[in-house]
């Protein structure tokens, strides 16, 4: 059996295009709305999932997290203000005309258009790339109430996340926990993040790393020691991934 | 399994059936061209599927039980999309009218990315301007097979452009009449001029053969059990036994016929 029938509702998919002069757009997140803002949500693909590079994830992360901060006030967002965000992306970003769809359960209906529309395609590997890890940490904190940007610019450096403003945390994220071989571009990525850490002025650092797993090769367990020494040198907090809570209490958090 | 007795079917139509809720017409794609109108709903176990319903009761070829039973059929045996009942509310409907044939209890068939219908798929890889898929010859063998046994008429197959892979779709043709008893008649659809052998191989064809012989009367009466009633199905209990005993007996005698296709 199924449940009752609710209201009709309205949605939309965010849409995002790597090149935007090449017509390959893919759907990164939807959006459901009803027609007064009574009720609505929005739920989007993992970053990750989404563009590799890191900038673009800072992109788009912001303009989804400002999303779904709107989703979370009362009201919630209309269908007339879902009219006028379509309206209003441009270029790489577009927002589809609303559609109207049964909303017989809001959760249900979310879950099943993101499903059909959003989600990354099964059969994907679970791997905890640093990718995952750092849509994990970036997920965990906003849970928290923590403020933390993705992807984001400090004194002309990119860090793969900033926790705060005035003193803020810059977080580097690294994982051992794949099968690679290589682990060349993650000492540079590390290396990187040192070398930044030297010429930001008043900010604290942490760098969350997912060690090597019994899956990994041995090579991982050697670079694995050493950037943890390079950290360790240069008195950088490390943690693992079970640990970032911890680590982030008492960071500045959103009001 | 003695067909006569319906008592099975009448148990196993008391367990009621699964139906999947419409949410929306997926807004990316209209709806086919062809007689039944087929649509692509998204629906609340977050598949799309296209959706038949009841265009016109006197002209609905066998009903929508039809096209459930080929569709649950085609799941079973890996050779086509699976066909589910699935529920469409007012809410669900587009609000300007164009799919209000769809409102009740329909059928949708599980929609299928990267497909063409092999009538379109000379238009449809011209339209692209990508080469022809080559055809898969275990999926045509099966496909072949599998429209055989259940006698599709009108019988239509999807390709997938990415590998080839053969599907029978469309079924709501079949069962016009299950009073006949001889040998099933061969079914091939054609798909692009050249490939007319095709999965014609014995290895293929006795793969094929194989998988609709492994389909137990049990799996049959399943495949008939647990439909909606109403004018559009078409579905009382004694047809549906009917249909189920002569897909028994046809599956019994397949492999003669698809014998007689192979090519050593």
């Amino acid at each position: 059996m199924v449940d009752s029938v609710g209201g009709r509702g309205y949605f939309s998919l965010l849409r995002w295009r790597a090149e935007p002069s090449r017509d390959e757009a893919r759907n990164v997140a939807v959006l459901l709305v009803d027609e007064r803002g009574d009720l609505g949500a929005i739920k989007a693909a993992p970053i990750s999932s989404i563009s590799p590079r890191l900038h673009e994830q800072g992109l788009l992360d912001q303009v989804i997290a400002g999303l779904e901060a709107q989703f979370q006030e009362h009201p919630k967002p209309s269908l007339a203000r879902l009219m006028e965000w379509q309206g209003s992306f441009r270029h790489s970003l577009s927002l589809t005309p609303p559609s109207e769809t049964a909303i017989p359960d809001l959760d249900l209906a979310l879950s099943a258009l993101y499903r059909a529309y959003v989600a990354p395609r099964a059969g994907g590997s679970r791997v905890l790339t640093k990718g995952r890890l750092l849509d994990s940490v970036i997920t965990w904190a906003r849970k928290r109430g923590v403020e933390i940007r993705r992807g984001n610019y400090v004194e002309n450096f990119l860090f793969d996340a900033v926790v705060g403003d005035e003193k803020p945390v810059l977080v580097d994220v690294l994982s051992f926990a794949t099968t690679a071989q290589h682990w060349t571009p993650v000492e540079h990525d590390a290396a990187h993040f040192l070398y930044a850490l030297e010429r930001v002025d008043h900010a604290d650092a942490l760098a969350v790393i997912a060690p090597p797993t019994e899956a990994s090769h041995r090579s991982a367990l050697d670079a694995h020691e050493r950037v943890g020494q390079w950290f360790a040198e240069a008195n950088v907090a490390t943690v693992s991934p079970d640990q970032v809570g911890d680590a982030l209490a008492g960071t500045p958090r959103l009001i | 399994m003695d067909w006569e007795d319906p008592s099975a079917l009448n148990a196993l139509d008391r367990e009621g059936y699964r139906v999947v809720e419409a949410l929306a017409r997926d807004p990316s794609r209209g709806e086919s061209g062809t007689f039944s109108r087929p649509s692509p709903f998204v629906c609340i176990d977050g598949s799309i599927y296209w959706l038949k319903g009841n265009v016109d009761p006197g002209r609905v070829q066998q009903g929508l039980v039809a096209e459930l039973i080929g569709g649950r059929l085609a799941a079973i045996v890996g050779a086509g999309p699976a066909a589910v009942v699935v529920r469409v509310t007012p809410e669900s409907l587009p609000s300007d009218g164009t799919a209000t044939h769809l409102l009740g209890v329909v059928v949708g068939i599980l929609d299928e990315p990267q497909v063409a219908n092999a009538r379109d798929l000379q238009a449809t890889i011209a339209n692209l301007g990508v080469p022809a898929p080559s055809i898969d010859g275990r999926s045509r063998a099966l496909v072949v097979a599998f429209q055989t046994w259940i006698g599709a008429s009108d019988s239509q197959v999807l390709v997938r452009l990415t590998d080839g892979r053969v599907m029978s779709i469309d079924h709501g043709d079949c069962f016009a009449n299950v009073t006949s008893v001889g040998p099933p008649s061969m079914v091939v659809t054609p798909i692009l001029p050249g490939t007319e052998d095709v999965g014609r191989g014995a290895p293929e064809v006795q793969a094929a053969v194989a998988k609709i012989e492994a389909v137990t009367d049990q799996q049959i009466l399943r495949a008939v059990a647990q439909v909606p009633a109403g004018e559009a199905w078409q579905s009382p209990v004694d047809r549906r036994l009917a249909i189920a005993r002569w897909l028994s007996h046809r599956r019994d005698s397949l492999r003669a016929v698809m014998d007689g296709w192979s090519t050593p």
